[in-house]
């Protein structure tokens, strides 16, 4: 990860958001207050939904020992998402539920300076 | 399950694995002593309390990954079906160098073993702590089926918010749309009573309100004329008594 992780959720934003096989988008921060988003999807919902759980896992990463919770990607037969989180900001991308969610991670990886 | 979780150590990079209840409650686990019992124990708690927040969204949930800037939690869902038994969750804590093809694969061929292991009503109730001296090593897997009975229509969920609630009822809920109401007033309503529940529950208030809707109207429009069945409704939810009335009382004088 070179990218500093403040810069990340702007990168994503820019460029996987747009990627045509985002369903759904929502920004929002810590607290689950949503300042952005788009798509087929309740955001508020996702927002309150990812702020809770992103506390939790970022809780867990730091008591592992294993610093701050930089993304997590959650998969079933209805969902491909990927989460981004910041110290302020929560970024969750939903996929069309088809495509694997690599495909995500990838242009992710490829937007990392 | 000492046998499963020690297959999953074959993979180069996992660190420990863990099997927690829809409690938070340790079934088993197995790990580097670094992560004892103590801490394990908390770990549960706090994948609990991000499990219940997904699955409000995403009842179909398979397979959760946290990255984090040295290491990786990966979360896979041990709930066979919806008759299935209570729910259970296989944590697995690696390093970075996880090679995730060949964890994708063992963490399925040890969540199906868990799974049949859970269903059997040989798994039991939460761990207690092992005695002074006990390697974090151990495993234990007590018999007692009882505790594997299913659970009740309503199961609690964020529980550490001070609020009870069942899912949404759905598998995967992305384009779930708004609330319909008859009119503006009855939106105003909606709206104050999400920011009444705001004061107990935080930015889930309003995901709870519209649970409470689902499971009271259905599809049909919100009208003020069932204010009072939906605030009795999410008082019933609210643990804490004084936070209850408040809210009860908060609403009733809104109507």
């Amino acid at each position: 990860m070179g990218a500093p992780t403040q810069s990340l959720v702007q990168l994503a934003k820019q460029h996987v958001v747009p990627l045509p096989e985002v369903l759904a988008w929502t920004l929002s921060d810590v607290s689950g207050a949503v300042t952005d988003g788009g798509g087929d999807l309740d955001g508020e919902s996702a927002a309150a939904v990812w702020a809770v759980a992103a506390g939790a896992l970022g809780a867990a990463g730091e008591q592992l020992g294993m610093g701050v919770l930089q993304r997590a990607t959650l998969v079933g037969p209805g969902t491909t998402c990927l989460v981004i989180a910041t110290e302020d900001e929560v970024l969750t991308v939903y996929g069309r539920p088809p495509k694997p969610l690599a495909f995500f991670e990838k242009k992710l990886e490829a937007i990392l300076p | 399950m000492e046998g499963i979780l020690q297959g999953l150590h074959a993979v180069e990079g996992v660190l420990g694995t863990l099997v927690v209840d829809g409690g938070g409650g340790l079934l088993s686990y197995k790990a580097h002593a670094v992560y004892d019992f103590g801490l394990l124990q908390q770990l549960g708690k706090r994948i609990v309390t991000a499990v219940d927040s997904i699955q409000l969204l995403h009842e179909d949930w398979d397979l959760l990954t946290a990255s984090f800037g040295d290491g990786k939690l990966l979360l896979k869902n041990l709930k066979a079906g919806d008759g299935a038994r209570r729910s259970a969750v296989l944590g697995v804590i690696a390093a970075n160098q996880l090679n995730a093809s060949f964890a994708g694969v063992a963490i399925r061929v040890a969540a199906g073993k868990l799974k049949a292991e859970l269903e059997s009503g040989r798994v039991s109730a939460p761990m207690s702590a092992p005695a002074t001296g006990q390697s974090s090593m151990a495993v234990a897997t007590q018999a007692n089926s009882q505790a594997w009975a299913a659970p009740p229509a309503s199961a609690p969920a964020v529980a550490s918010n001070g609020l009870s609630w069942s899912g949404l009822g759905g598998s995967s809920r992305v384009a779930a749309s708004g609330v319909s109401v008859v009119d503006p007033e009855s939106a105003a309503f909606l709206t104050s009573c999400s920011k009444a529940l705001a004061h107990s529950v935080g930015p889930m208030a309003k995901v709870f309100v519209k649970e409470a809707l689902r499971k009271l109207f259905g599809d049909h429009p919100f009208t003020l004329a069932n204010a009072d069945a939906l605030i009795n409704e999410i008082t019933t939810h609210i643990e804490d008594p004084a936070e209850a009335a408040a809210f009860n009382k908060a609403m009733k004088t809104r109507r």
